[in-house]
């Protein structure tokens, strides 16, 4: 890392243009990730034609605002009224909306807020040390290791369970049903898509996730007469938030979630998703109070907020240093570079470092900017809960509808969404968590293709998995994972009886 | 009782009135000589904006083109151009949507080679007799890349290896354009090849600068990055003529392989567009490719510009359509 090229870059930011573009371009990430159906590449997306006529850095800038800022937005609605507006923040309605239930939505998303900013900063400072150390990382990951990384992704379900552990497997194996739907990976035949050419892609899971948790949220709350959106106590701005004490005690599990987060965020191929699901786990297993979990934690919020956000700045590792984009969002910012007449790779650092010190110092104050417009917003969010619910109601649904059309413009995703959003309804009745079917239809597939890629590599050889270290410890985690809840229930129950 | 009564009598009047009216402007449109009708839409066309459709996803390849294009081509038709995206099916959502429009010439669908590709096989509703096509506007080029520095380094090497072991070759999906030509190329010297697809050319990129493969095929745009530093070495281009960036890479034909594997692009309107609008749309879209950012944009990503009319387009298509058809066939991907 330059220092004196950093300066540059931050001159460069805080120019008038440059500085407003950028926290407008926050501030629409913010809204596009609060809204369902509106995700962070989708966004990126959508303001990617205004920078047609912008000077590089304030392009870039720009859109990594939208980016950043989106990943922090999509826990606003998973908090508010448990739809997360984006597949990163799923994990974060789980503590998040029962803390709302409790009339803690204000430190719920305070802790979201703060999180983020810490997980986004971190992986920053990781970016601009090491980018061209940690490329090295990305490539090493072929198909058994991210055979691997799924398998060990998909171990995280035995956690989301909660209680139901029966329940939740039936979840997670339903989603990895919904995985296969669609063409063949390696032969191209067609698989449980009755002829529907709007099936060859698989099931979309922006209309799912809207599915499962919106619309039949709303359809569950419509059906109860007392409203559970109870009214918040008018209380003061700094009371809302959460105290230092609060967040001192999360903090371990926030900068865990960040060095998770930023490594999962590097490697193309997983993502903000995967990583903020991993998160959850890791500082569930890790934490002094486990117990509540799913019952409304704030270290259940900050975890996954701080993996999702660290996660972004992971993603820009291998797009910079590589030209290889690592994830949705990084592919639309592929294609911003290449409208700006910029190749992102390794040649990059060289032709163009002004370039990317400026979207280095861009990226900060993005960071610093949703952290003031969020800590600000929390009173104004806040309400939104009491809005009344004939009103409210109505507005979820009509948000629904529009997320899941734009995603491709297809009318067929509406369908599916209404579709997913009875089996919601019927899986939230009969106490099935919905959870783990986005997690098993996100990860399912990249199962599937790097299993059979690595067993195309490996000319059917097993052995692949335990010859090569990272796939081997890998998989030993997951091992350890599945089985810790036993150990741990063991060892405190020695400990009990020796206590005795 | 009364009142309902002139309620009726009013609605009843309103009802025909309307009939009348839309019977009436139906036929006044029939009344109108072909001719005349020809000649008016000749002199206003385009009257609203064009919307042009692509398959891809926003902030994609093809989607950066067709916005390119769009701009490009605006200032010329003298209306606006709006790209809209239709992703999913490897264009088959597109090209059903692009079906049911009207052959008006407002609705427009930038394609490539996937136009042929996915009906053959998926096996989807729609194939290129659906539609007309207005213009093909040039090709890419599909080259060979392997890591620089590594055992190999020559369409030679590719031979010799790939006689001894099996060599893990990359591709971007099942029956890409660049899985094609790799399986002619097997196809032409008996080696031994095992192909690993990957969704989506990022996580095949990644795979082959980790050594997890020893070789694909790219489109120049793809790989220009890692060639230029230096990480990957090309050492083959599936084209009649070498590239003008990468002189040094020798074209399969030369070295006696005749494989001829190229990515066209071209744009397409619902079938039965009237030929005064056609022509329109060619000479305003063959003049964008004038266009001085257009120009820069096929320079960068090594497109290499060739225009045909709508009907010789059509004949090629067909015969790319053949060609593909027979050599899927013998791949084992149409069934």
């Amino acid at each position: 890392m330059d220092l004196g090229l950093l300066f540059e870059g931050l001159v460069t930011i805080f120019q008038p243009y440059n500085f407003l573009i950028t926290l407008f371009g926050t501030a629409m990430g913010i809204i596009f990730g609060a809204l369902p159906g509106i995700n962070a590449s989708m966004g990126v997306a959508l303001l990617l034609p205004l920078t047609y006529g912008m000077s590089p850095i304030a392009a870039l800038s720009m859109l990594l605002g939208i980016y950043t800022g989106a990943m922090y937005g999509g826990s606003i609605t998973a908090i508010l009224i448990n739809t997360p507006g984006t597949t990163a923040a799923a994990c974060t309605a789980f503590d998040g909306y029962k803390l709302a239930i409790k009339g803690k939505a204000g430190k719920a998303l305070g802790m979201s807020n703060i999180a983020s900013f810490i997980g986004g900063v971190f992986s920053l400072i990781v970016l601009m040390i090491l980018a061209p150390l940690l490329a090295k990382v990305a490539i090493s990951f072929g198909p058994p290791e991210y055979f691997a990384l799924a398998v060990f992704g998909l171990s995280v379900i035995t956690s989301l369970a909660g209680e139901h552990l029966v329940k939740g497997l039936l979840s997670g194996a339903f989603g990895l049903l919904l995985g296969t739907v669609g063409l063949d990976l390696i032969n191209g035949s067609p698989r449980y898509t009755f002829g529907m050419y709007n099936l060859f892609d698989g099931i979309s899971f922006i209309p799912v996730l809207i599915g499962l948790f919106a619309i039949a949220q709303v359809l569950l709350n419509a059906e109860s007469k007392e409203s559970i959106y109870l009214r918040t106590k008018k209380i003061g701005f700094l009371e809302q938030l959460p105290s230092f004490s609060e967040l001192k005690s999360v903090m371990v599990s926030i900068l865990n979630s960040s060095v998770i987060g930023t490594f999962i965020g590097i490697l193309p191929g997983a993502g903000a998703t995967i990583a903020s699901f991993i998160c959850y786990n890791e500082a569930k297993r890790w934490s002094k109070h486990p117990e509540e979990f799913g019952e409304g934690s704030l270290e259940g919020v900050a975890a996954p907020e701080a993996g999702n956000n660290a996660a972004t700045g992971g993603a820009m590792v291998p797009l910079l240093s590589l030209g290889i984009p690592g994830s949705e969002t990084t592919a639309v910012l592929l294609g911003a570079f290449m409208i700006q007449g910029i190749s992102p790779g390794p040649l990059l650092f060289r032709d163009h470092i002004d370039v990317v010190y400026g979207i280095f110092a861009g990226l900060i104050l993005a960071n610093i900017a949703f952290l003031i417009m969020g800590l600000i917003s929390v009173n104004f969010f806040v309400k939104v809960i009491q809005i009344p619910n004939r009103i409210l109601y109505p507005l979820i649904i009509a948000l629904a509808f529009v997320g899941a059309y734009s995603v491709k413009n297809s009318l067929f995703d509406v369908g599916l969404m209404l579709l997913f959003g009875i089996v919601g309804y019927f899986m939230k009745k009969l106490e099935f968590p919905t959870a783990p079917v986005v997690l098993a239809l996100v990860l399912g597939p990249m199962a599937e293709g790097s299993l059979r890629r690595a067993m195309i590599m490996s000319h059917g050889s097993w052995a692949i998995f335990v010859q090569r270290p990272i796939t081997l410890v890998l998989l030993l985690l997951t091992l350890f994972s599945l089985f810790f809840p036993f150990l741990r229930e063991k060892l405190s129950k020695k400990k009990l009886s020796e206590n005795l | 009782m009364n009142k309902l009564k002139i309620f009726r009598l009013c609605l009843i009047t309103v009802l025909v009135l309307c009939v009348i009216t839309f019977a009436a402007s139906c036929g006044s449109q029939k009344a109108e000589s072909p001719k005349q009708e020809q000649q008016q839409q000749k002199i206003n066309f385009p009257e609203k904006p064009i919307s042009l459709v692509v398959w891809g996803s926003p902030g994609g390849g093809s989607d950066v083109f067709g916005r390119t294009l769009a701009k490009a081509a605006e200032p010329i038709l003298g209306k606006p151009i709006v790209v809209e995206n239709k992703p999913g099916g490897g264009g088959a959502t597109a090209m059903a949507y692009l079906a049911s429009q009207k052959p008006d010439g407002y609705t427009l669908l930038a394609v490539t080679t996937n136009y042929v590709l996915t009906p053959l096989t998926k096996n989807t509703p729609n194939t290129y007799k659906d539609f007309d096509p207005i213009i093909m506007i040039g090709r890419d080029a599909t080259m060979t890349a392997v890591r620089a520095g590594g055992e190999i380094k020559s369409i030679e090497d590719l031979v010799t290896i790939g006689k001894n072991k099996n060599l893990k070759w990359g591709t971007f999906g099942v029956g890409t354009t660049d899985h094609v030509a790799a399986a002619l190329f097997q196809k032409a010297t008996g080696i031994k090849v095992d192909f690993v697809p990957f969704e989506g050319g990022g996580e095949a990129m990644a795979a082959l600068l980790g050594g997890h493969v020893d070789v694909l095929n790219g489109n120049p745009s793809e790989i220009s990055s890692q060639l230029e530093a230096g990480q990957l070495k090309g050492i083959g281009v599936f084209s009649a003529e070498r590239l003008q960036d990468y002189s040094d890479v020798p074209t399969y034909k030369e070295k006696g392989y005749d494989i001829i594997v190229e990515t066209w692009r071209g744009i397409v309107a619902p079938k039965g567009v009237p030929e005064e609008i056609k022509g329109v749309l060619f000479e305003g879209f063959k003049k964008a490719l004038d266009d001085p950012v257009m120009k820069d944009y096929y320079k960068k990503n090594n497109i290499i510009e060739e225009i045909k009319n709508g009907n010789e387009f059509y004949d090629f298509i067909e015969q790319q359509n053949e060609f593909y058809k027979k050599t899927l066939t013998e791949m084992g991907l149409i069934k």
